[in-house]
């Protein structure tokens, strides 16, 4: 057997051994015809003689030893790759159309791969379920990133529901998660922000996680009390890497993390990015631990945990345990007291789903998911084009080469062989483009995943190749290569020599040619569609008005916390603050506000009336602001009835301004709510001094939160305010934001951790995501339109080609040259003229899937449509333009002359 | 001459390259010669078709070779059965038993 494949590899080997057999055979021979009485050259001759043409033989022992079908495979491979190389400038434009295409494609499916489709790098990660309340009580309201949420369910549960279902037999585990953010931590005395996440204490073991590294934190680390030593906390690989350098002191090393000292006790897996596709939290902390990091904050049953998940017990199946944990809710729930919004009752009458993991359990899953796969099936359609693009310009190339294939089906060649032929070329371009394409994909979803990611909302997506996205990235080079080939080939194999016959079939290649840039045309008009549509949507978003004036304020926020201004000393730090900033000179009103605007959250509670009976509706819940004196001016919001508060000197407490939609919500007008008394929330009968007019402050899409504000010296002083700033003359120079800078510093006594944003990158912030989508879109509908006009014009430049003599006569007999443009030009129009047709068709049953990202656009908005319609026939008129222009100008004579 | 192998009924070469060596080891040259003598002279093998017959044989395995020198002191190949020859012989030889028990009957003999 061995010798077979070695034979097989080495032909000269092979050719070699034959060449001796031969010589030897004939020995053979010559010396038993000189044993029977020949003389030795006429034995010679006799022996060559018996043996026959030597060529023949020789090729006939070979063969015994080539795979024939390999050998013509490779030998079409080797004509292809000339081919190809001769026309140049055809090869590097399909391969580098296709590249494009292919890479983005496979780009934008890594990042659906690894936000959606993957599953967890943990063990049986298909037996891990999130829990879920159902049957809430009415009007319960969510507002997930400035969108208003239809609330019939909510993740998570009370704390001590958690600990009860910990002790169902069904359940194997149970892990919580109680949000995540950036916190200040300070590592080997440098200052710097990470990704923290509270987890409870039984995070690791429920996972069945290996530490990469020290050891994890367990149930037994997670209670009331710091252990000796610290808080024990565990961080991700990329945070050893990003702030030890992998070094291994880090384990046992302590560092702050919001002026607390906690522990390092191991590292996680490098494989393990969280348990929420789309974020890489760095650092997990206990839950207990947030108690000693926010003093007012503790664990209690009834806290709710925001993510609940469990692992099953094994064996048992998933719809079993549903239905179980479901009935045995009001013994689960009955293990936490109601939240404050809630009677008991209503409580109890809740019930608990447990539904699988899902591309739905995470927050940036359930925000870009639709986003991705729409931006999904953009780039496919543009790879489609791409594709279509790629057989109207192999039709033209075999078209040309006919009489070649002509003559190769004439001496016999079988016309699958025609076919093959074809088809291999088209596998190189497309394996060209394919390989290239991967470069593209390889870097591209990094690009992706920075354009919608911030700083205060990391986005991480685990871009690794896997199978998946290898299947699909070969699923999708066989779809474009018959794509591609398939009508090439089958032209190739019906050439026929006869020329007569050449003329009519070249009519029906034309329409058959047409027929593909009407595909390619209604597909970049579903692409321009929606840019249209995105593009009016985001330009609404702009425009649209916040309720505050249009002068530009300026939000500085320092961690004087952090930077070492105690809790007792905040007060006071804020007070000269504010005091001394408002004497610069650059500044006309200043305040402090705890909630910055268009940040897409807020915090809120029940508010009612004083003396009215409470009742616990979730329709009073209003938003809650924390400001000093002086607000309202710095941030452009005119009050329409009473007083703003005073300054923090007069000490006066329990006062508090409404919003006009929460005034006319409690009193029924504005006038009337000023000098009546509240309840907000636990606090006390609190007056209101004064009504401002609504503003948009969470984000532009939503109507304005019914809002209260406090002076924020109205309670504990809470770290973590912004001073609004605004200067009269404009926007702040950079000079006073450095004074103001100074100003922390000074009362901080070393630099804190500061941030700087103005309305303007505000509001950039929260359109960010609909700002990349639309310039996505707009770059996939640019290069789509790209790829269709030059297939436009190809076409007619054929067309025209064929039709020389036809033009040179219309040329003679009088037209103008202007009137074959205009022929020609019309021509093209009716190829678009059906590919609008049946882009409009082919719009229809998607006309709901952008509904969701637009703003104040209606789908028949007339303008909408007319710029994507326009941009097209401008491109087609472009397009046609120079073939055109060429045509009208034929030399009569040479058109007329004989082929 | 003897009736050229190109007369014979198709694929008779095989088994009778395979029958002649048998379990010894010849080289083409002396392979022709042995199918003539045991064929009493009836079969003279196409020299031009014997070649590519044996490399045919020894690419499916049947066959395995090496270099030696011959009885003339000349560098020969020298070709043997492979287990999977034998088997292969054995199979072809009940196959043309079958076929000429099979013509027998038809044609009216024993």
């Amino acid at each position: 057997m061995r010798t077979f494949w070695r034979r097989l590899f080495s032909r000269h080997a092979v050719e070699r051994d034959i060449d001796e057999e031969l010589a030897s055979h004939l020995a053979h021979k010559r010396d038993a015809l000189v044993r029977d009485g020949a003389d030795s050259a006429d034995a010679d001759r006799q022996a060559r003689v018996a043996l026959g043409n030597s060529r023949v033989w020789r090729e006939e022992t070979r063969s015994a030893w080539s795979l024939v079908w390999l050998e013509g495979l490779i030998g079409d491979v080797r004509f292809g790759w000339r081919t190809l190389r001769k026309d140049r400038v055809f090869s590097l434009v399909s391969i580098a159309t296709l590249a494009l295409g292919f890479g983005a494609t496979a780009a934008v499916f890594s990042l659906v791969n690894g936000l959606l489709l993957r599953s967890l790098p943990v063990h049986e990660a298909d037996r891990l379920v999130e829990v879920h309340l159902t049957n809430l009580p009415p009007d319960v309201v969510q507002w997930v990133n400035g969108r208003k949420i239809a609330a019939r369910e909510m993740r998570g549960a009370p704390y001590g529901t958690m600990l009860a279902l910990a002790k169902e037999p069904a359940v194997a585990g149970v892990l919580g998660v109680a949000g995540n953010g950036q916190s200040a931590i300070e590592v080997n005395g440098r200052g710097m922000l990470a990704l923290t996440t509270q987890v409870s204490g039984s995070f690791f073991e429920t996972l069945r996680l290996v530490p990469a590294a020290g050891r994890f934190f367990t149930t037994a680390d997670d209670v009331r009390g710091a252990p000796p030593g610290g808080w024990p906390v565990v961080i991700s690989d990329g945070a050893w890497t990003r702030l030890f350098q992998r070094s291994p002191a880090a384990i046992g090393a302590t560092i702050q993390i919001e002026r607390q000292p906690v522990i390092v006790a191991g590292v996680a897996p490098a494989s393990f990015h969280g348990i929420n596709r789309g974020v890489d939290p760095e650092i997990y902390i206990p839950f207990h631990a947030m108690e000693s990091f926010y003093g007012a904050f503790r664990w209690n049953d009834a806290r709710r945990v925001p993510q609940i998940i469990l692992r099953l017990t094994p064996g048992i199946a998933f719809e079993s345990v549903r239905n179980e944990i479901a009935a045995r809710s009001p013994l689960l729930l009955g293990a936490s007291a109601a939240p404050e919004t809630r009677s008991r009752e209503q409580h109890l009458a809740q019930k608990i789903d447990v539904r699988r993991m899902s591309a739905n359990s995470s927050g940036v899953g359930r925000t870009y998911g639709q986003a991705l796969w729409l931006l999904l099936a953009a780039v496919g359609a543009v790879l489609l084009i791409a594709a279509t693009n790629l057989t109207n310009l192999f039709l033209a190339r075999t078209m040309q080469r006919s009489p070649e294939f002509a003559v190769r089906l004439a001496l016999g060649a079988p016309a699958s062989r025609v076919r093959r032929q074809v088809l291999i070329e088209v596998s190189l371009i497309a394996t060209a483009g394919a390989a290239l394409g991967a470069l593209v994909a390889w870097q591209l979803p990094v690009f992706l995943v920075r354009l919608f990611s911030t700083p205060a909302n990391s986005i991480y997506v685990d871009t690794t190749p896997d199978w998946t996205i290898a299947a699909f990235g070969a699923a999708l080079l066989v779809a474009c290569t018959f794509v591609a080939g398939w009508t090439p080939a089958m032209a190739g194999a019906r050439a026929n020599p006869n020329a007569a016959l050449q003329s009519s079939r070249a009519t029906r290649r034309v329409r058959g040619r047409a027929a593909l840039i009407a595909l390619q045309t209604a597909l970049t008009l579903v692409l321009l569609a929606g840019t249209s549509l995105l593009a009016s949507s985001l330009r609404e978003l702009w425009r649209e008005s916040t309720g505050m004036d249009s002068a530009p304020s300026t939000f500085h926020f320092a961690d004087l916390y952090n930077a070492g201004v105690s809790r007792e000393r905040m007060a006071l730090a804020y007070g000269n603050i504010l005091r001394q900033a408002r004497e610069l000179p650059g500044v006309s009103t200043a305040a402090w506000t705890m909630t910055i605007p268009m940040t897409g959250s807020m915090s809120a509670f029940q508010v009612t009336v004083t003396g009215k009976p409470s009742t616990l509706e979730m329709s009073n819940l209003t938003f809650w602001h924390q400001v000093s004196d002086g607000y309202f001016a710095a941030i452009g919001l005119p009050l329409v009835s009473g007083v703003d508060f005073p300054p923090a000197a007069t000490g006066r407490k329990n006062i508090c301004i409404l919003s006009e939609n929460a005034a006319v919500r409690l009193f029924g007008s504005a006038r009337d709510a000023v000098g009546r008394f509240v309840n907000p929330g636990n606090l006390p009968p609190t007056e209101v001094i004064g009504v401002s007019r609504d503003a948009k402050y969470i984000h532009v899409r939503e109507p304005a939160p019914p809002t209260i504000f406090t002076p924020y010296w109205n309670e504990n002083v809470s770290p973590g305010m912004w001073l609004v700033v605004r200067d009269a003359a404009g926007a702040s120079s950079a000079s006073t934001n450095a004074a103001i800078q100074q100003l922390f510093r000074k009362e901080a006594g070393r630099m804190p951790h500061m941030r700087i944003e103005t309305t303007e990158t505000l509001r950039a912030a929260l359109t960010a995501q609909e700002r990349a989508l639309t310039w996505l879109l707009g770059g996939l509908a640019g290069f789509a339109l790209l790829i269709s006009a030059t297939g436009i014009s190809g076409l007619l430049a054929y067309s025209i080609e064929r039709q020389r003599k036809e033009i040179g006569v219309r040329l003679a007999l009088g037209a103008t040259p202007s009137s074959i443009r205009r022929r020609l030009t019309a021509r093209a129009m009716t190829w678009v003229a059906s590919g609008i047709a049946l882009g409009t068709a082919a719009a229809w049953p998607l006309r709901n899937v952008l509904d969701s990202f637009l703003f104040r656009t209606s789908k028949s908005d007339a303008g909408v449509w007319l710029a994507a319609l326009g941009a097209l026939l401008a491109a087609t008129a472009i397009a046609a333009f120079i073939p055109a222009l060429r045509a009208s100008r034929t030399n009569v004579l040479d058109a007329l002359r004989v082929d | 001459m003897g009736k050229r192998t190109a007369d014979l009924v198709p694929g008779t070469l095989d088994l009778l390259i395979l029958t002649a060596l048998g379990d010894r080891t010849m080289h083409g040259y002396e392979l022709i010669e042995e199918i003539w003598s045991a064929s009493g002279e009836l079969f003279r093998v196409d020299e031009g078709a014997l070649y590519p017959a044996l490399h045919r044989l020894e690419a499916k395995g049947c066959l395995a070779s090496e270099w030696g020198v011959s009885q003339a002191n000349r560098k020969a190949k020298y070709y043997r059965l492979t287990p999977r020859g034998k088997k292969e012989l054995a199979g072809a030889r009940s196959g043309w038993e079958r076929l000429v028990l099979g013509m027998r009957r038809v044609m009216g003999e024993a």
